[in-house]
């Protein structure tokens, strides 16, 4: 299977609807491919939160009344924060039913009461038993990073460096959420505690935005990125229900799986998109992938082998912290920088010559993770 | 509370019919001995949880399961808890009185984890009292888990067993003579470290606790209906009341998880001070015909961002416990913005006396 075609908007606070940047999106995603819109033959929408946020629901048919008279297939698709990872993974396995199948996914949430939109993210976890106990999102992550840096003994102030390095890749994407080309690691920690050990730097944004692509059957240009292999998995909804606060199994089994069917290893690995919904959380995707082992995450990153330049670059588009994270599209424009950097499009932010992008997406707290391994073709 | 596989070990939250692994049977488990083992720091309000900050902490029970739990006091990792229900300090609180504050105050507190014991003159009150509690607390929670903080409550109708309270809140009738004698008697079983709280809105603090052994430890606990909902409690310090009892009074109101403000005993305290000006200047609009009631209720709304109307909320508090009220701002401080207006006198003499009634200023169907 291939991506013939990608596309987004700005990420940020943005005065547009829902619908207004779906469509940015698609139309962006249509002229990037060799496809027009009579060629798609389905589409798959992402989205976390419009239902209780805006009061809008049933996106599948609210993107078809953007494409009049088409009467198309389509599917909105839910997984919290891995709503655009779930939605692509979802696309490959329907090219069985359909040729060019369209994902696209969004959010809006500024311009509400950021108290509700607080409460409507901690959605994602348990109801009953993380909802009512106050365990806001930022929590959950705080419970990870207080386990993880006493565990192997770190200082909190070393999350910084994974803030840094994403805001100053940020700073070479035009369509990046934040623009803060001098954050330094100083800076970040003396931002706001938002809890304990997780400063305001260490904390992702809620960004408005759209991403799209194109996933094919058949290749259709040189410029299509092949799906080399993917994997899905999950886990209890509630941290309360695991044992293992310091990585996510549902990571290490997409990645297990993504990895098996590519017939890769981590090692093969030339660039990756991380979910770095708070900095602890691209610390333990360096190990729940494979790239180092248990309790080397920070090391990699603190020697500068994720960097823009190093032996493996991470999030290259600054990734959920300073690209930005608006949840339904997230997961696809992870996807749409890996295809933008194994094309060799990335302009400022270039890699030298990937040739195998990995892109990881996680739902919740570790509850759902999707991995897709790409490859630029021959 | 949690769900056990008898085969297997595994676990739910729900009562679940057999185990999906192995077909075991699957039986409830009570949990009462937890370990904190994580303390989460939260510093950001949302919609459900607005107060900070507010601790999250994950406890560890004896079969080594977690759980979350939330509390806005301090506790350290390795802490033992050894409640069911709820972590902070628990305490015993003794209740005089069944009525609607009295019945609010026991929701609030057994929710909170504290045992209370319930004093009523008349055993039947008492049993339609925990009839009406276990009505709202089952549409929180399962019938199991509703008796099992029923069992929290010891009821009586002899004053003895409120001396092992370490709080007695009354929340009687609004009659000076009919309070200092319960005093009196409060005063005599408990020991002087248990806090006598009087619930009253309109009568001094320090004429209740006048002539009593241990006047320090009166004071004053003005709760809201329906106290479930309503956040704020006022803490009203009495001329005599130690500074002792205020602050045991505030670990009480955030064990509650309300949010306290210390006033001086002056006349309606801050909020009914500032509500029946309010409502009262309302009423005599009203007389003078300034305006309609839809119309004064609107302007309220729109134009100061009240929730309720001054009428519509004085429907929902009672025009016969506002006439009340505003009588008795007007006994002690002769202000001329409490005396009473017409319109409000006449409805409560013919019989409307808002929402409990079906009819107020408004007609209720």
């Amino acid at each position: 299977m291939f991506i013939t075609g990608i596309g987004r908007t700005k990420f940020g606070i943005l005065d547009k609807s829902l619908p207004e940047m779906l469509y940015e999106a698609m139309l962006k995603t249509l002229q990037d491919s060799p496809l027009t819109i009579e060629d798609i033959d389905a589409v798959i929408v992402s989205n976390f939160l419009a239902g209780p946020t805006t009061g809008q629901l049933h996106l599948g048919s609210l993107v078809t009344s953007l494409l009049p008279g088409t009467y198309l297939t389509a599917f909105r698709v839910e997984a919290a924060c891995a709503s655009g990872g779930t939605a692509v993974y979802m696309a490959g396995s329907l090219l069985r039913d359909f040729e060019n199948i369209l994902v696209l996914g969004g959010e809006k949430l500024n311009g509400l009461m950021n108290k509700k939109i607080y409460k409507n993210i901690a959605m994602a976890g348990d109801l009953l038993r993380d909802q009512k106990e106050g365990l806001i999102f930022p929590a959950q992550y705080a419970l990870i990073a207080a386990k993880y840096l006493k565990k192997f003994g770190l200082p909190s102030k070393e999350l910084s460096l994974v803030s840094a390095k994403n805001y100053f890749n940020a700073s070479k994407n035009p369509l990046a959420h934040f623009n803060f080309r001098d954050l330094t690691p100083d800076a970040i920690c003396s931002s706001p505690d938002i809890c304990h050990p997780l400063k305001l730097f260490d904390c992702c944004p809620i960004s408005d935005g759209a991403a799209g692509l194109i996933v094919s059957r058949n290749r259709l240009s040189k410029r299509d990125i092949e799906i080399l292999g993917r994997g899905a998995g999950t886990d209890a909804i509630s941290l309360s229900h695991r044992k293992d606060f310091t990585g996510f199994c549902a990571a290490r089994t997409a990645a297990r799986r993504a990895y098996d069917v590519a017939g890769i290893e981590p090692a093969d690995i030339d660039l990756a998109e991380v979910h770095d919904c708070f900095s602890i959380a691209e610390v333990i995707a360096m190990e729940d992938l494979g790239f180092c082992k248990k309790g080397q995450g920070m090391d990699l990153i603190r020697s500068g082998e994720t960097s823009m330049s190093g032996r493996i670059p991470v999030n290259t588009d600054g990734g959920l912290l300073a690209d930005g994270h608006p949840m339904g599209a997230t997961g696809i424009a992870q996807i749409c920088e890996i295809v933008t950097q194994l094309r060799g499009d990335a302009g400022e932010r270039q890699v030298s010559h990937p040739e195998i992008g990995l892109s990881h997406n996680v739902g919740g707290v570790g509850g759902t993770a999707v991995v897709h391994v790409m490859r630029r073709c021959t | 509370m949690k769900y056990c596989c008898q085969g297997c070990g595994r676990e739910w939250d729900y009562p679940v019919l057999a185990c999906v692994f192995c077909g075991g049977e699957v039986s409830k488990v009570d949990i009462s001995r937890y370990v904190v083992d994580e303390v989460i720091t939260v510093n950001v309000p949302s919609e459900d949880h607005p107060l900070i900050p507010y601790y999250v902490l994950m406890l560890k029970d004896s079969d080594g399961s977690y759980h979350f739990q939330k509390t806005f006091q301090r506790h350290e990792t390795g802490d033992v808890v050894q409640v069911s229900r709820s972590l902070e300090k628990t305490y015993t609180i003794g209740i005089v009185g069944t009525g609607i504050t009295g019945k609010g105050i026991a929701e609030v507190a057994l929710l909170s984890g504290s045992r209370i014991v319930w004093k009523s003159r008349s055993r039947s009150a008492l049993i339609n009292a925990i009839e009406a509690l276990s009505k709202k607390l089952s549409k929180r929670m399962s019938p199991d888990e509703a008796e099992i903080l029923l069992e929290n409550i010891i009821t009586t109708t002899e004053w003895e067993p409120l001396s092992e309270s370490e709080f007695v809140i009354e929340s009687i009738t609004e009659d000076l003579s009919i309070k200092r004698e319960t005093f009196r008697i409060l005063d005599q079983i408990c020991s002087s470290q248990v806090v006598l709280a009087s619930n009253t809105s309109s009568l001094q603090i320090s004429r209740i606790s006048e002539g009593l052994l241990h006047p320090e430890r009166v004071l004053g606990l003005h709760f809201f209906n329906p106290i479930a909902r309503m956040q704020l409690v006022e803490i009203v310090r009495g001329e005599q009341t130690a500074n002792e009892t205020i602050d045991k009074c505030r670990a009480l109101v955030a064990s509650l998880n309300k949010v306290d403000v210390i006033v001086a005993d002056t006349p309606g305290f801050i909020v009914n001070r500032l509500l029946f000006v309010m409502i009262n200047t309302a009423c005599r609009m009203l007389d003078e015909g300034v305006a309609k009631v839809e119309d004064i209720d609107r302007a309220m709304k729109l134009g100061a961002n009240y929730p309720m109307g001054p009428f519509e909320l004085a429907d929902l508090i009672g025009l016969d416990l506002c006439l009340e009220i505003i009588r008795n701002l007007h006994d002690s401080s002769q202000g001329r913005e409490y005396e009473a207006s017409l319109a409000l006198e006449n409805l409560v003499n013919s019989g409307c006396l808002g929402r409990k009634s079906g009819r107020g200023f408004y007609q209720y169907s």
